[in-house]
């Protein structure tokens, strides 16, 4: 399943709903009229049209009752007529008219007035039959306004249940199951749709999680995640340093998250609030210790900040832009290359690879020749993926075994790992007998 | 009743001294029995005798303070548990140990009591068979060494190794500790 998976937020609330059972037939009742909205505004239409029927038929009854007959007896003649063509109506006198008119009862100009209700308030309005006098007129407008309002509030109801079923359906097809080892991007600026294309690019891509405070029908969200059909994207909307927000976007079960500071509701020369961006990681990571936070600030000065929240690595805006102006001068070239490298634009590109099974733990200037040869690939160094401290490690084969026993059990019993996060080292250009392991991934330039 | 010599040449802090010498020792060895389950050593109390085990298991441990789900409360920490090989315990302990076992033929235990009348304890001992030892205390070690000063160097010098040792292993107690103080605060 490949697409955009709309307004989770509001489907995870509706999960959680539970409505208490009824437990009486008046209980049932109102459990129905409370669910069913359009139902109790449609039996309250039908109050107000007998109402509005039973004033006017109080109001206008001569009236109304002389109208009816005159109808039913245009309709009688009409009858005569088709089974006598030979008689002309024209012949006949007013007074033999008046003597035809059919006598009309109690019930029946009910029943018509109660047709003049239900014409008058569905906005439908034959006009056959209206009331006359001065008060049943001023009646009428209201019926009539009243039933004008009430059909708008009526069809607005109806709309939204069937928005509401739309959602629940959107809800069944929601199969959150996928969203494991995924990739949580919180906060809104520019850099978003860049980083889907480069993530989309990629032979296996993993679910994406937008967490921001833009709305999905946003021009800007929109626009952003258009073209990645390859990626399942998942918006979640709401400030990304809240506990239940980052819940939403199932942020146990992912792998990585990206915080980016946050331009949503500010204009490019606005600055963003970087310690939301502190905020965001201390969260994320005390919510799932093994999550892989990167961070990107624009002021260095808060590099110490997210080192002491566990951020795993941390961009910053601009850190390399002294030594790219000084290479232009120094080093003409240098930069260039570098921009060439990283260019979307470019076939060149900066990749780490696994090392080959059958040169696990062998030499560089091995590796390196394989990777010439087979894939005319430059190794330039390698990415060694291990945990930035181990205790354990420090600890051992030092002091009394009882005493590491018991360092271990009380660390441990308050929930802290003996071996901290996996961290990215870098290994660049080492010399030919520099020994590998399986940590090492190879970085090539392609 | 006294020890036999020869068991006393099987102690470690002894074994550097001739069969005369440990006679010398073995005279003022005054030998106790003890059930299972006796404290012979008390952690922070001060004594001034040496006590060598001739047979039986012995536990040793420390008082410590542990968080548990409760809180925080003093809980005993065997550190080691002492079997006699020479002859070996008449039982078997009463309770399996949590610790690893050291055997040897026999052993001393208290041995800073040998150079201070008024040494603190650092650890408690316990019986967990029916122990057969021997108390040795300073003021009789001082007599002995008196009497036969060349016993001083062979068994001073046998408790400042263990001093040494002791201190080298509580230098990176210390060391461990801190680290793991450290590590706790960072990942806190």
């Amino acid at each position: 399943m490949k697409g955009v998976i709309s307004a989770p937020v509001r489907l995870l609330k509706t999960r959680s709903v539970k409505e208490n059972q009824p437990n009486s037939w008046l209980g049932l009742i109102r459990t129905f009229k409370k669910n069913h909205r359009p139902i109790r505004l449609t039996f309250w239409s039908f109050a107000l049209i007998w109402v509005g029927a039973t004033v006017l038929f109080l109001l206008e009854y001569d009236h109304f009752r002389e109208s009816v007959s005159n109808q039913l007896s245009i309709i009688d003649d009409a009858k005569q007529n088709s089974d006598n063509p030979m008689v002309e109506m024209e012949s006949q006198s007013d007074d033999d008219q008046s003597k035809k008119r059919r006598e009309v009862g109690f019930f029946s100009t009910y029943l018509h007035t109660i047709w003049w209700s239900v014409t008058t308030f569905t906005t439908v309005g034959y006009g056959d039959i209206s009331p006359k006098s001065e008060v049943g007129k001023a009646f009428g407008i209201v019926v009539m306004l009243g039933g004008f309002v009430w059909a708008m509030v009526l069809s607005g109801s109806l709309a939204s249940v069937l928005v509401a079923k739309r959602l629940k359906e959107d809800e069944d097809e929601f199969d959150e199951s996928i969203f494991v080892d995924h990739t949580i991007i919180s906060g809104w600026n520019h850099m978003v749709a860049p980083i889907l294309s480069v993530l989309s690019r990629e032979k296996e891509t993993v679910p994406i999680v937008l967490v921001n405070e833009i709305s999905l029908d946003d021009v800007r969200i929109q626009s952003a995640i258009s073209g990645f059909d390859n990626l399942d994207i998942l918006h979640v909307f709401g400030n990304y340093t809240n506990e239940v927000v980052l819940s939403k976007a199932f942020i146990q079960r992912a792998k990585n998250m990206i915080v980016l500071p946050d331009y949503a509701h500010l204009s490019q020369i606005e600055s963003p609030d970087e310690q939301t961006t502190v905020l965001a990681v201390y969260t994320a990571k005390a919510m799932s210790e093994d999550l892989r936070v990167i961070a990107h600030i624009t002021n260095p000065e808060m590099t110490a900040h997210l080192q002491r929240a566990n951020c795993d690595e941390i961009v910053v805006s601009d850190a390399f832009t002294p030594k790219m102006l000084a290479y232009h001068i120094t080093h003409p070239g240098s930069p260039q290359m570098v921009e060439t490298i990283f260019s979307p634009q470019n076939r060149s590109d900066l990749q780490v690879h696994q090392i080959p099974p059958i040169l696990a733990g062998a030499e560089h200037h091995r590796i390196f020749q394989h990777f010439k040869h087979e894939n005319s690939w430059l190794l330039v160094g390698y990415a060694i993926v291990r945990p930035a401290d181990s205790l354990e490690e420090q600890m051992k084969n030092a002091g009394n075994t009882y005493v590491l026993d018991m360092i271990k059990e009380q660390l441990e019993r308050e929930g802290i790992d003996l071996t901290s996060d996996e961290k990215v080292f870098i290994e660049v250009n080492p010399g030919d007998n520099y020994m590998t392991d399986e940590t090492h991934r190879a970085i090539v330039l392609i | 009743m006294s020890v036999q010599p020869t068991r006393v040449q099987r102690i470690n802090l002894f074994q550097d001294l001739n069969l005369e010498q440990c006679k010398l020792i073995s005279s003022k060895v005054e030998m106790m029995t003890s059930k299972p389950h006796s404290d012979l050593l008390v952690e922070g109390e001060v004594g001034n005798t040496l006590l060598l085990i001739f047979q039986g298991e012995v536990e040793v441990s420390n008082q410590i303070m542990i968080k548990t789900k409760s809180g925080f409360s003093q809980s005993r920490k065997a550190i080691v548990r002492l079997k006699t090989t020479d002859p070996a315990p008449s039982e078997d302990p009463v309770s399996e140990p949590t610790t690893f076992v050291v055997e040897e033929p026999a052993f001393a235990t208290g041995e800073y009591a040998l150079v201070s009348d008024e040494a603190i304890r650092t650890a408690n001992v316990t019986t967990m068979t029916p122990t057969e030892y021997g108390v040795l205390t300073f003021q009789d070690f001082s007599q002995i060494v008196e009497d036969d000063p060349a016993i001083a160097g062979p068994v001073f010098r046998r408790v400042a190794r263990n001093a040494v040792e002791k201190v080298k292993t509580g230098n990176a107690d210390i060391a461990n500790l801190t680290q793991a103080f450290f590590y706790a605060l960072s990942r806190g």
